[in-house]
């Protein structure tokens, strides 16, 4: 019998609550769990904050916030350099595109996210899109306008890639002159358009300095430069005459010689003068950015061009205010 | 008495195909050669100290060549590298930036300033 009670009263005390073990319940809430992610983000813990948007719009899948939550933790993740994570999240909301929504932020920053992660023709690609979908004109001509400065920007890049068989420029040009009249105070782009034509004007075509090139020197003077122009077309002469005069001399071991170092020279002079017409362009493509880029500042508008840091280098940041 | 027709073409062919031999990149994975040519290691190491280092670009022609050559082989490599022997000193110095490597200025002109319209490397 004692020893029954004994395990009745044991069981029993098992089952009792614990004096001063009682813990706190926490009640959360869709406003406190966003609230959350919201501060994890203004303190820049973006790994963290996308956690807890993860968190709200798997927690409260009907809140009205969800796809904002969903936008943010694609900025969350694309700050946080996790790029893929960042597009997963972002093309979850283009997917069901509406201009109501975060759909053309997402846009936006899924094209800024291809041109950070080197893939211009996605990120134009993109912006293409958002241009044709879109109903909103404030949402269009933005797109526009960053189009035309993308395309600007990585015109070498783009026309080296072979998804990209027409002018980057003139391209530029076209979407530029597609802002609407409204907003062409807001964008001062004509400035930028007539520059892009006269811009057409001074590039030189690589294929042209590679046939000028068949003449020694030839593709060095197209490109403008004079000196090695003269060097390359002295040389190769030069080189030429003496593996021809050494073969004439019956020396053929010292025009074998010579002939294969001036196969290098000349071949040189050809690749060198396509790769001079690629680095005249793209100087001054750079030096034509950088004029229009200091004609922005002086007119002290609200649109803001800035190198930045990127994983794998320097990116061009174009940030506009509304 | 002048050659023959045969002799002016198999000769210079001789003298590409001992280049290539000793062109170890032609039998070894590109990124895994650290001297893609001896020549140019022969000069790097016998000539170089004793001619003296006067090329005013960074990286030297020798070695612009030799990275050349690692980056897209022997051939491409070398036609880089003979490129780069006309523009030495001339008409680059003034198109492109200048650094300075132990107090001397020189001109910056990598492989990737030159082959960057076509490779992604």
């Amino acid at each position: 019998m004692k020893t029954k009670l004994c395990i009745l009263a044991l069981v029993i005390a098992l089952f009792l609550p614990v004096p001063g073990q009682s813990k706190t319940v926490v009640m959360v809430d869709s406003e406190r769990q966003f609230a959350l992610a919201e501060s994890l983000f203004a303190d820049e813990d973006y790994l963290a904050a996308a956690n807890e948007y993860i968190r709200f719009f798997h927690l409260f899948a009907d809140d009205e916030r969800g796809e904002h939550a969903r936008y943010k933790t694609g900025v969350a993740y694309f700050y946080a350099g996790q790029y893929p994570d960042a597009q997963r999240h972002f093309q979850k909301i283009v997917d069901q595109f509406s201009d109501a929504g975060f759909a053309p932020d997402a846009m936006f920053k899924l094209s800024e996210l291809y041109a950070v992660t080197n893939r211009p023709g996605m990120a134009i690609a993109t912006l293409r899109n958002l241009v044709v979908l879109t109903r909103d004109k404030q949402v269009q001509d933005t797109a526009c306008f960053m189009l035309g400065w993308l395309l600007m920007d990585k015109a070498e890049a783009l026309k080296a890639g072979s998804d990209f068989k027409i002018s980057p420029l003139r391209e530029a040009k076209k979407y530029f002159s597609m802002i609407s009249m409204d907003n062409r105070q807001k964008y001062p782009i004509d400035d930028t358009v007539a520059a892009l034509s006269e811009q057409e004007l001074v590039k030189k075509e690589p294929t042209l300095a590679g046939i000028f090139a068949i003449i020694p020197g030839g593709g060095f003077l197209y490109c403008e430069r004079y000196q090695d122009a003269l060097v390359s077309f002295l040389l190769n002469s030069a080189m030429m005459y003496a593996a021809y005069a050494s073969f004439e001399n019956d020396n053929p071991a010292l025009g074998g010689v010579l002939a294969f170092v001036e196969t290098g020279f000349y071949t040189g002079n050809i690749y060198g003068s396509v790769a001079g017409a690629h680095k005249f362009n793209k100087k001054k493509r750079e030096g034509f950015i950088q004029r229009i880029k200091t004609q922005y500042q002086q007119r002290q508008n609200k649109i803001s061009l800035g190198p930045c840091l990127i994983k794998d280098g320097i990116a061009l940041t174009i940030r506009c205010e509304f | 008495m002048s050659p023959s027709y045969n002799q002016r073409v198999l000769c210079p062919i001789a003298v590409i195909f001992i280049f290539f031999l000793a062109s170890p990149v032609l039998s070894q994975e590109k990124d895994t050669a650290d001297d893609p040519c001896v020549i140019i290691t022969f000069y790097q190491k016998v000539i170089s100290p004793i001619d003296g280092h006067r090329c005013p670009m960074e990286p030297s022609c020798s070695s612009y060549l030799n990275q050349a050559m690692k980056k897209h082989g022997v051939v491409l490599g070398w036609i880089m590298g003979m490129d780069r022997l006309v523009r030495c000193g001339r008409s680059e110095v003034s198109l492109s930036p200048p650094i300075w490597k132990n107090g001397i200025k020189h001109t910056h002109d990598p492989v990737e300033n030159n082959d960057f319209w076509w490779s992604d490397k």
